[in-house]
């Protein structure tokens, strides 16, 4: 099946589009939902703008849509771009990242279903300890590019998402049932590789930032190699 | 053990981990053990304890050619269909395929009925997640437990221990895959024996 694949950048979008490219599907192109608007209740996420490295270094089309992110109306503006991808690529479904959010994933199915095409989340409820083990073990470099939950500090912000990682959030996870895989925004990740990559990405400069209890890791200058 | 019967299109595994998966998941938080099954296979273990069958997405329609009853073969203990697995259990037992699309999460109000049983007992009005295309007529083999403003979203078999649920109770209701996990314990009947 040819599968458009949306891409915020982070982890759960990108081990989708694998699990897709996995069990013998072909991810025909990349959507990426740039919004101007911070609070975005769907698309914002930092380095937004790097998914086009993503996509180059995975030798997959990216089709960017740019919305304002107000409620609702970023919806029709993520239809427009799920529509206008269907027909430039002959899509026949979408694949999403999401793992819990009822928000995110009905009203991608409700365009999805408006527009004749299958709608895939691989990691819906899926175990989040078992899915982290995946994605270090497949391979995936990943980065953690924003905190919004306490107890992540700036400390967290640029570090790679491995086995210490993990066993750091289980520990915290105890103590302040902070979701592991960060399906309730507890922080942001930022993928540099991934297994169906031919290149990866290298951060040459970063800056970050934190304050009232929230920080990000902004990424101002990357390349593939 | 819990039976759990996969029923999403056979060419496209992936969709195996969005609904079959996260029913073995409750499960076994239930502490009980489960085997999955697709529905092509021959009839089931008869030392299982309950069925499960799973829904699909939304966009899959194979389960629709296809039969529950040579894999149900007379059995006659605890079944828990979930979406489609509840339009097949319908249909097969009189009912009618009925278009009707619901996404997202809706509100579900017990019946009088509903309320006494034991997979609804204490609850008043709640949200569940519905995902389909279909809903399905009643034979008069079925008690409606709850409704949506649309459509039943709840029902039961007037003999068996058998039960429909049209939404998705594996997202923010897995209380009712808990409930129907304990009331499979305890009945723990063989088809023989019932």
């Amino acid at each position: 099946m040819r599968i458009g694949a949306l891409l915020s950048g982070g982890k759960d979008s990108l081990y989708a589009a694998w699990r897709m490219i996995q069990t013998g599907h072909e991810i025909a192109c990349f959507i990426t939902i740039q919004s101007r608007n911070p609070e975005s209740y769907m698309f914002h996420t930092p380095n937004i703008g790097l998914t086009r490295l993503q996509a180059e270094a995975a030798g997959i089309p990216l089709v960017v849509q740019e919305t304002d992110g107000l409620e609702e109306k970023e919806l029709d503006d993520l239809a427009v771009a799920i529509q206008r991808s269907a027909h430039a690529y002959g899509l026949q479904g979408i694949v999403t990242g999401a793992i819990q959010s009822v928000y995110q994933a009905s009203r991608i199915e409700r365009i999805c279903h408006q527009e004749h095409l299958w709608c895939f989340s691989p990691l819906w409820l899926c175990d989040q300890e078992q899915y982290l083990h995946s994605l270090i073990s497949d391979g995936f470099e990943v980065i953690v590019a924003g905190v919004f939950a306490e107890p992540l500090d700036e400390t967290w912000l640029g570090m790679s998402i491995d086995l210490s990682f993990l066993e750091r959030m289980q520990k915290i996870n105890k103590k302040y049932h902070v979701s592991l895989a960060g399906e309730g925004g507890e922080y942001e990740s930022f993928v540099c590789n991934a297994p169906f990559f031919t290149k990866r990405i290298t951060i040459i400069d970063a800056k970050t930032w934190f304050e009232h209890g929230a920080g990000g890791y902004v990424i101002t200058q990357a390349e593939l190699v | 053990m819990i039976l759990i019967i996969d029923l999403t299109n056979p060419d496209i595994p992936v969709l195996i981990d969005e609904f079959v998966s996260p029913i073995s998941r409750i499960v076994h938080l239930y502490g009980q053990k489960t085997h999955i099954v697709r529905i092509e296979s021959g009839p089931a273990d008869p030392s299982c304890t309950g069925i499960i069958i799973c829904g699909t997405a939304l966009a899959d329609t194979w389960y629709r050619s296809h039969s529950l009853m040579p894999l149900l073969n007379g059995w006659k203990g605890p079944i828990f269909g979930i979406c489609a697995g509840m339009q097949m259990l319908l249909s097969e037992t009189g009912g009618e395929m009925v278009p009707l699309t619901e996404i997202g999460m809706i509100p579900i109000r017990p019946t009088e009925m509903g309320s006494k049983d034991i997979l609804l007992n204490g609850k008043d009005e709640f949200s569940g997640y519905a995902l389909h295309q279909y809903t399905t007529t009643l034979s008069s083999q079925w008690i409606p437990l709850a409704v949506s403003d649309a459509t039943v979203q709840v029902v039961k078999h007037c003999q068996n221990p058998w039960y429909g649920v049209l939404f998705h109770p594996e997202v923010r209701n897995d209380w009712m895959i808990e409930r129907f996990v304990a009331l499979a314990l305890s009945s723990q009947k063989s088809p023989d024996e019932s």
